[in-house]
């Protein structure tokens, strides 16, 4: 049931989406020739709407249940944890494991590493044609990579990436 | 692309990763022992360098790679012995000290490697890109390695400091290249040297060249930018502090010496005044606040500002004489404090803090680590047969020569000698403790390893030769010289 | 100034304001997502593709996750009792404010505007960023990769448990200065860390 009508508003909201494309397709040309006449921005209006339509939704579901649904009475003591029929104690936040950080660390030093491979992986085949850059594109890219694999192999070996131990 | 002038650079790198490495396979016992591996393999490169360098580097072995970004010259090439030889004399220290790490050994040799690796780039690196990745890469590696012995909070808050203030200098340092090349459009520094000289009344430019300035400054721990000295030098790790006290403050001087002589002579050559300022009010402010010191690390932090006081005075004498001195005297700086640090280490093993007092009866205890600590007191102070009195008395010569052109330079050589006279306060404390202080508190004999017996001879040895017998370094660094001031042959 | 620039700028600043100044650390940590995405619309309307999406990328991707865990990490978010403004904060508005002042006497005293050098105004697409990357600039990424692998060390060590304490004691070696518990300052204790 409740299936169902999730798909329902993803349909709906791939459709809308369908039509805003559409109707809108000829707005970037009209934003280009009004005020923007040396950026690329227009290229993102779409995103710009996936971002207004999402703010949107979100923001219209609350404020449909605010309006719609029944408002129950809160009190003091319907807003509390429950723990066990027990007062809780201390403040709401556990120490968390510091896993987290090495997972957030890591992930932005391989997001920077990808960050890098982008360019490259841009002009690979061009470069690669060209007789007089082939070794070159092979082998910076090697050696970086050279690089950072013995360090990614030192965090495994490290078991940085083992959440168990 | 001419790969094997960076053949040093790679091997140390690949040293680097093969001990990285090494620490997964080996057992954990012997992970101590890889730091002499390491040191030793440095010597090596050292030597190799030394003695291929002396009959081919002078005449041919010089050039450009990578369109100039990297720069193989008599500069280059004297700093990099210099890296090499601060390099090994750590990773023996870090042995030395290895049982005090409680986590990591081999990581630690591993970045002190890395970290040797952004200074021999730093020592090339003729662009900004190169200056100030090489510079990162020293930095990052400095981060870790000063807060290396996380569970004591002094080093946590030392990490944090460096962390903190060396972002923002390098967040300065980033602006003022992207002002600068805004301005310029070049980021070659023989290139910019051409077309800086239509830029010296644009106001961006010069504040770019300010922002470099100050991020190099931080490096160096010149005046405005020292802050973090005392309380980085104090917290860290010992071989880390005396590889920032040499290696950070060498690489700083180097590019700062690159990119005011090779990229923008023609803006440097009206900066005197300030850079007359900032020396004189780095020496008094160094010298002053190492007075009331209690403690060991601390009061070498403020000295090591002083210190890059009177290096500075061969760099506003703005002739060869000054330069040539500045890396002299880098050199007796080099032994002088890796010299003070080791003792240091080895001294103050068993107690919590380095308080100047643990060093009493250390003549009953050590005659050699004594003898050690005072002769370096002695060279830093800059009495007579020592090379440290030789490399002030070459740069205080450098900056009164200048005196005609600029009277100023009177004022500044006279502010040098008033903070001499003052380091001799604080230096001779160091002594008086030594020798005659009553209180022991641990009259055991101090045990020192046979590679660390050689470290130590090895420096005292450097002390006395810089300071007798200066010749051949000194030419070695008046030819180094000579490549910051013909730029022009060492294009292609 | 172009309207679009206009409302970005707004925005960009007034996020940063709010991350300065909000009491409670998550809702910083929010605000300052939002500026790190105002950045990214500036560099894109500014053309820089490449540098706009790495902003989104790196920043919003991953500095903002950082920083919330940072936050879960230390002191679970609570808002400070006290203002959050250090006492000297007029001594930073004054510095801040030479510092702009000088910089905007500097770019209208200067012919910066008049691109006299020929600095042609470089559209940088991602194939020319790729280009100079793999042929100029090709040895500062090598030393990047150098640094990024040091960077990784360094973060797997600060996180990394102790291992060879109990090796080091049998050794018999001096172990005056070691702490007691040394990881405790980053770890929370053992049998939880595994289930959250």
């Amino acid at each position: 049931m409740l299936f169902a009508s999730e798909l329902c508003g993803a349909r709906f909201l791939l459709s809308s989406l369908n039509w805003i494309e559409l109707k809108l397709a000829p707005l970037p040309q009209v934003f280009n020739l009004c005020v923007m006449q040396d950026t690329q921005l227009p290229q993102y209006i779409a995103v710009l709407m996936l971002f207004v339509l999402a703010v949107a939704a979100t923001g219209g579901m609350i404020v449909m249940s605010m309006m719609l649904g029944k408002k129950g009475r809160g009190s003091k003591i319907k807003d509390t944890a429950y723990e066990c029929g027990m007062l809780p104690i201390g403040e709401g936040s556990t120490r968390l494991s510091v896993k987290f950080y090495l997972v957030a660390m890591l992930f932005i030093l391989f997001d920077i590493e990808v960050v890098f491979m982008y360019p490259w992986a841009v002009v690979y085949k061009s470069m690669l044609a060209d007789e007089a850059t082939r070794n070159l594109i092979l082998g910076s890219m090697i050696s970086f990579l050279g690089i950072l694999f013995v360090g990614y192999l030192y965090a495994v070996k490290k078991r940085a990436f083992d959440w168990k131990s | 692309m001419n790969l094997s002038l960076m053949s040093l650079e790679i091997s140390v790198v690949a040293l680097g990763l093969v001990v990285l490495l090494a620490d997964l396979w080996l057992p954990a016992e012997r992970r101590r022992a890889l730091g002499y591996v390491a040191a030793a393999a440095l010597g090596l490169l050292l030597l190799q360098n030394l003695s291929g360098c002396c009959s081919c580097c002078v005449a041919g072995g010089d050039g450009t790679a990578f369109g100039g970004m990297f720069v193989q010259d008599g500069l280059s090439v004297f700093f990099k012995r210099f890296f090499l030889l601060a390099g090994a004399l750590v990773l023996v220290l870090a042995v030395e000290f290895s049982d005090r790490i409680a986590t990591g050994v081999s990581e630690y040799y591993s970045l002190i490697i890395f970290a040797l690796a952004g200074m021999l780039f730093a020592a090339s690196a003729n662009d900004f890109a190169m200056l100030f990745v090489s510079i990162e890469l020293i930095t990052i590696t400095f981060y870790i390695l000063t807060s290396f012995t996380r569970g004591k909070v002094a080093a946590l808050e030392a990490g944090v400091k460096y962390l903190i203030l060396g972002a923002l200098s390098s967040a300065f340092m980033v602006y003022g290249i992207a002002l600068v090349w805004g301005t310029t459009g070049k980021f070659n520094f023989n290139e910019l040297a051409q077309v800086a000289g239509n830029f010296t009344d644009n106001k961006v430019f010069l504040f770019g060249v300010v922002f470099i300035l100050a991020g190099l400054g931080f490096k160096i721990a010149a005046f405005p930018f020292q802050m973090w000295t005392p309380d980085v030098y104090q917290g860290a790790p010992t071989p880390t502090t005396a590889f920032l006290a040499v290696g950070s403050k060498a690489a700083g001087f180097v590019l700062l010496l690159r990119f005011l002589f090779t990229a923008i002579p023609s803006v440097t050559a009206h900066w005197d005044k300030l850079l007359i300022i900032i020396s004189g009010i780095t020496i008094l402010y160094g010298n002053l606040c190492a007075i009331p010191q209690r403690n060991l690390k601390r009061l070498l932090g403020y000295s090591s500002i002083a210190h890059a006081g009177y290096l500075l005075l061969g760099v506003a004498a703005m002739t060869s004489a000054g330069q040539s001195a500045v890396l002299y005297y880098l050199s007796g700086y080099l032994f002088t404090t890796l010299a003070a640090f080791t003792v240091i280490a080895l001294v103050m093993r068993h107690l919590d803090s380095e308080d100047i007092a643990g060093l009493a009866g250390l003549n009953q205890r050590s005659p050699l680590l004594a003898a050690t600590l005072t002769l370096a007191m002695v060279s830093l102070a800059g009495i007579p047969p020592l090379a440290g009195f030789f490399g002030k008395f070459l740069l205080l010569k450098a900056v009164i020569e200048q005196g005609a052109v600029n009277h100023g330079y009177y004022c500044l050589a006279f502010t040098a000698l008033v903070g001499v006279v003052i380091s001799l306060y604080y230096y001779f404390g160091v002594i008086r403790a030594i020798y005659w202080s009553k209180d022991a508190a641990s009259r055991e004999p101090i045990l020192i390893s046979t590679p660390m017996r050689v470290a130590i001879v090895g420096c005292i040895a450097g002390i006395f030769w810089l300071g007798v017998a200066p010749g051949a370094v000194l030419r070695l660094a008046e030819s180094a010289v000579n490549a910051l001031h013909c730029p022009g042959l060492a294009l292609n | 100034m172009t309207p679009p620039f206009a409302v970005i700028a707004v925005l960009t600043i007034a996020a940063a304001v709010a991350a300065m100044t909000l009491r409670n650390l998550v809702h910083s940590a929010l605000a300052i997502a939002v500026a790190f995405i105002g950045l990214a619309a500036t560099y894109l309307q500014l053309n820089a593709q490449f540098v706009g999406l790495t902003q989104i990328l790196v920043y919003v991707g991953a500095v903002a996750i950082l920083i919330v865990f940072a936050i879960l990490l230390t002191r679970g978010g609570e808002a400070p009792e006290k203002s959050v403004f250090s006492l000297s904060w007029i001594w930073g508005v004054l510095v801040t404010l030479a510092v702009f002042a000088t910089l905007v006497w500097a770019i209208k005293h200067s012919f910066v505007v008049e691109r006299e050098t020929s600095v042609t105004a470089p559209e940088a697409n991602v194939q020319q960023i790729g280009q100079a990357l793999m042929t100029r600039f090709v040895l500062p990424l090598e030393v990047i990769g150098l640094l990024l692998t040091a960077a990784l060390v360094g973060a797997v060590i600060i996180a990394m448990k102790e291992e060879s304490v109990k090796a080091k004691i049998e050794d018999g070696r001096s172990k005056m200065d070691e702490p007691a518990n040394p990881s405790s300052i980053l770890h929370p204790p053992s049998s939880r860390g595994g289930q959250r």
